[in-house]
């Protein structure tokens, strides 16, 4: 995580510096996407919530609280409005969350059998919280001490939620497997 | 003792489990890794266990980085606004700019020499320009290209699931209109019905639609759209005929019809 690199560019950004701007939306709009990818299980939805979040930051950027760092900011918001799209789906549609949409493009089609596609199936069988955690863990490579700010709850509840969430996928798993 | 099978582990007590899960994640203390040595030497369900969780973290820390749309980057780059405080005054940069260059840059001796530059790059560039025919790929890439955003800002969006239909309808803002993006399957002569009455936007038109069987009425603040049964995906386009009051939002109503019978209801609201 580039932390003093990332304060500059937010700073240019306060100055409506529109190349530190784009540096900004390079740095993170794959790690954004691929969060939100993982926890809403579609790449449409991923690049809808991805467009959202970083509206959302350049719009709010003069209220940025430099204490925090940028990266648990940006992920923060790429968090909840997954997690949001995720509970507006369960809303809408009494369906388990890992019900394939009938519109899958091709090559989601072709994934069908492969390891990661079990994965993501037992990633989206796990509830909002725990799937959180998971990819924040394993998909954007933060720390305990990281999760515990994006998600603004205690190193405790990160463990615990992440050490049930990997018992429950290895159940899921095994499951799949026989 | 007879040995667990692979698919009937007993459950492990939460210490263990702790115990196992720190050690992978690399946060145990000395005395903590030595008990659970000897937790493993001395139980084949925790070893199994173990084995077992530390190939689910290999898979999940290996899992493939999705790679987002071609689309994306551009599409985020021309929605953004940069708010930008009144009291802050936004600096345009220059290309002598001490702040991007330095102060050596910025001297003028270095001034003329940059221009002496450009104009022999210039010269140089136009010689090679006239010395020989451009292709069409040289012309594309002397213009560049701008990959459209074809989805436009997401505003919001409805799903359903019903014995006779299921859709997915999302609202997006997209290249001045509010685009109505609908996908359906259903089992009879499927009708949607969109109203926006009283809210300053007018029916512009619909792309996408298989004209077998399809039929078309706009009236004044609603348009109805009845397709066949099947599979079916369109576009409605509609034009913002004066600006919403401040602080109000746009909000569509949706009803999908099933061979005359309602299936679904939906609103679907954006800040456009």
């Amino acid at each position: 995580m580039h932390k003093g690199k990332d304060a500059a560019l937010v700073n240019d950004c306060k100055r409506g510096d529109r190349r530190a701007m784009a540096q900004l939306v390079s740095r993170y709009e794959r790690p954004v996407f691929n969060a939100a990818y993982r926890i809403l299980g579609n790449v449409d939805d991923a690049a809808d919530i991805t467009q959202t979040v970083f509206l959302k930051v350049f719009e709010h950027i003069a209220d940025y609280d430099p204490k925090f760092r940028f990266f648990s900011w940006i992920y923060r918001i790429a968090i909840n409005e997954s997690l949001n799209q995720v509970k507006k789906r369960c809303r809408q549609e009494p369906l388990a969350a890992s019900q394939a949409s009938p519109w899958r493009s091709p090559e989601e089609h072709l994934e069908s059998n492969r390891l990661s596609n079990r994965v993501q199936g037992a990633l989206m069988e796990l509830n909002e919280e725990y799937r959180a955690v998971v990819v924040l863990k394993h998909m954007s490579g933060c720390s305990y001490q990281q999760i515990s700010e994006i998600l603004q709850i205690p190193e405790k509840t990160v463990k615990s939620r992440l050490y049930s969430a990997r018992q429950l996928m290895k159940k899921s798993l095994r499951a799949t497997d026989s | 003792m007879n040995e667990p099978t692979h698919n009937a582990q007993p459950d492990l007590d939460q210490h263990v489990l702790d115990l196992l899960n720190g050690t992978i994640d690399g946060g145990l203390s000395a005395v903590e890794t030595a008990e659970l040595d000897k937790l493993l030497a001395g139980s084949i369900p925790a070893r199994e266990s173990y084995e077992e969780l530390k190939a689910l973290v290999g898979v999940l820390d290996e899992l493939p980085e999705k790679v987002p749309p071609e689309y994306l980057y551009d599409a985020i780059i021309s929605q953004v606004r940069l708010s930008v405080p009144d009291d802050v005054q936004v600096e345009k940069p220059s290309l002598f700019s001490t702040r991007l260059f330095g102060n050596w840059l910025s001297a003028p001796w270095m001034r003329t020499g940059f221009a002496v530059a450009a104009v022999l790059m210039l010269t140089i560039g136009i010689y090679r320009t006239g010395s020989e025919n451009l292709s069409p790929e040289d012309t594309s890439s002397m213009t560049g290209t701008v990959v459209k955003n074809p989805n436009g800002v997401l505003l919001g969006s409805t799903r359903f699931n019903a014995e006779v239909m299921n859709g997915e309808v999302k609202l997006r803002y997209k290249d001045g209109f509010l685009s109505v993006d609908v996908r359906l399957e259903s089992d009879g002569t499927a009708v949607v019905n969109l109203g926006f009455s009283g809210q300053e936007l007018e029916y512009s038109g619909i792309t996408g639609l298989q004209n077998t069987g399809a039929d078309v009425a706009a009236a004044n603040g609603s348009v109805s759209v009845t397709t066949r049964s099947g599979r079916q995906h369109y576009e409605l386009l509609l034009r913002r005929t004066a600006e919403l009051p401040q602080g109000e939002s746009t909000l569509l109503i949706l009803e999908f019809f099933a061979d005359g019978v309602l299936v679904h209801e939906a609103e679907l609201g954006g800040s456009r």
